[in-house]
């Protein structure tokens, strides 16, 4: 495929040496707004009244989803309330290899790099655009608009599996748990 | 499973070891210098961030070129780049390389006939000497998956050489 000269020519391409210093730099002041962040944090903390009105608007504003990357469980929103997961005629669930297996249809809206981790099951990457699979695994990584489906096995009422996506720094959690009362499995995210 | 754990992070001792080859990575993709050195700093910003606790080097190495690949993935979905670049920009290529070196953009206009989803894998196989498995466990693919992205690759090579033969006749 590849000549002996196009190897060598690939493997001697290195990143300039200014990109370093620029990288270091960049990773220094990560770092630096990530402590400028927690001292402000310990200032703000002995006013406790605006604190918590601070902490109620805040918990508001998440519960309606608002700046929050948006979450949608087969094309329907999902809130902190949560919803039952997709029914089983509808075609994410009908289309599992195997009737053991649950398949979560998602679709998340970030607008940075996100890790997305899950506790059971995997979780395959598709292009929004072509449906083609990207990536499968316990964690992958994606950015934008992402498409995927998280596959995993709903036989032990007593779990609580996870799925976890990074964004900006914050980390997002959609959590699934039974209700013995109704005997179905609901989805949720905080 | 545990998920994330904020740790102080050698990103010195990082870059320097895998610097190298993420931005190879994403020269082949984006093909274009600059674009490639904004992707590599992404990447290492998202490690200083966010990555999680890895268990070895190699666990390491691996989510580095998956967060690069995939990062490079949705920069050409979202900006649609061409395939095709200019020769100024291949010029960049090759005048980026330690030593003046030509063949470095006569190998990215080929990995630019190569499809953007099956370049990661042609790439970390016939370019870095991945085993198939290796790819496929790097790239987080299954063992077919792999097989078949560096099948449609070499697809596209054949094509784009057979063209060239056809266009010097």
């Amino acid at each position: 495929m590849f000549s002996k000269t196009e190897i060598t020519a690939y493997q001697n391409i290195t990143a300039p040496a200014a990109l370093r210093e620029k990288i270091l730099a960049a990773a220094q002041k990560e770092e630096t707004t990530h402590t400028v962040s927690r001292r402000k944090n310990i200032r703000t903390f002995s006013a406790l009244a605006a604190c918590l009105l601070l902490t109620i608007s805040l918990a508001s504003y998440a519960a309606l989803g608002l700046g929050a990357p948006g979450i949608k469980v087969d094309n329907k929103r999902l809130s902190a309330s949560g919803m039952p997961l997709p029914s089983e005629n509808s075609v994410a669930v009908a289309s599992a290899r195997s009737l053991s297996t649950t398949v979560i249809p998602l679709k998340i809206d970030t607008s940075g790099v996100s890790d997305i981790i899950v506790t059971d099951g995997e979780v395959h990457l598709f292009d929004p655009d072509s449906g083609e699979l990207l990536a499968s695994g316990q964690n992958i990584t994606a950015m934008g608009e992402i498409l995927l489906t998280w596959e995993l096995s709903l036989t032990d009422p007593t779990a609580s599996p996870l799925l976890t996506f990074t964004e900006k720094g914050k980390t997002y959690t959609i959590t699934l748990a039974f209700d013995a009362d109704e005997g179905i499995w609901n989805i949720f995210r905080s | 499973m545990g998920i994330f754990k904020t740790r102080k992070k050698d990103v010195a001792a990082t870059y320097d070891s895998y610097a190298d080859t993420l931005y190879r990575l994403a020269l082949s993709h984006l093909q274009n210098p600059d674009d490639a050195q904004d992707a590599v700093q992404d990447v290492f910003i998202k490690y200083t961030c966010s990555a999680p606790d890895f268990f070895d080097k190699e666990y390491e190495q691996a989510w580095l070129i998956r967060v690069t690949v995939n990062h490079c993935l949705d920069l050409l979905r979202r900006r649609k780049l061409r395939t095709h670049q200019s020769l100024d920009d291949l010029n960049d290529v090759a005048d980026d390389c330690a030593e003046p070196n030509p063949a470095a953009g006569e190998l990215m206009e080929k990995l630019a006939a190569i499809p953007e989803t099956n370049r990661a894998a042609m790439i970390l196989h016939y370019l870095m000497d991945y085993p198939v498995e290796k790819t496929a466990k790097t790239l987080g693919l299954s063992v077919s998956a792999t097989k078949m992205r560096l099948s449609r690759g070499r697809e596209a090579l054949k094509k784009m050489i057979g063209e060239e033969e056809n266009h010097v006749q």
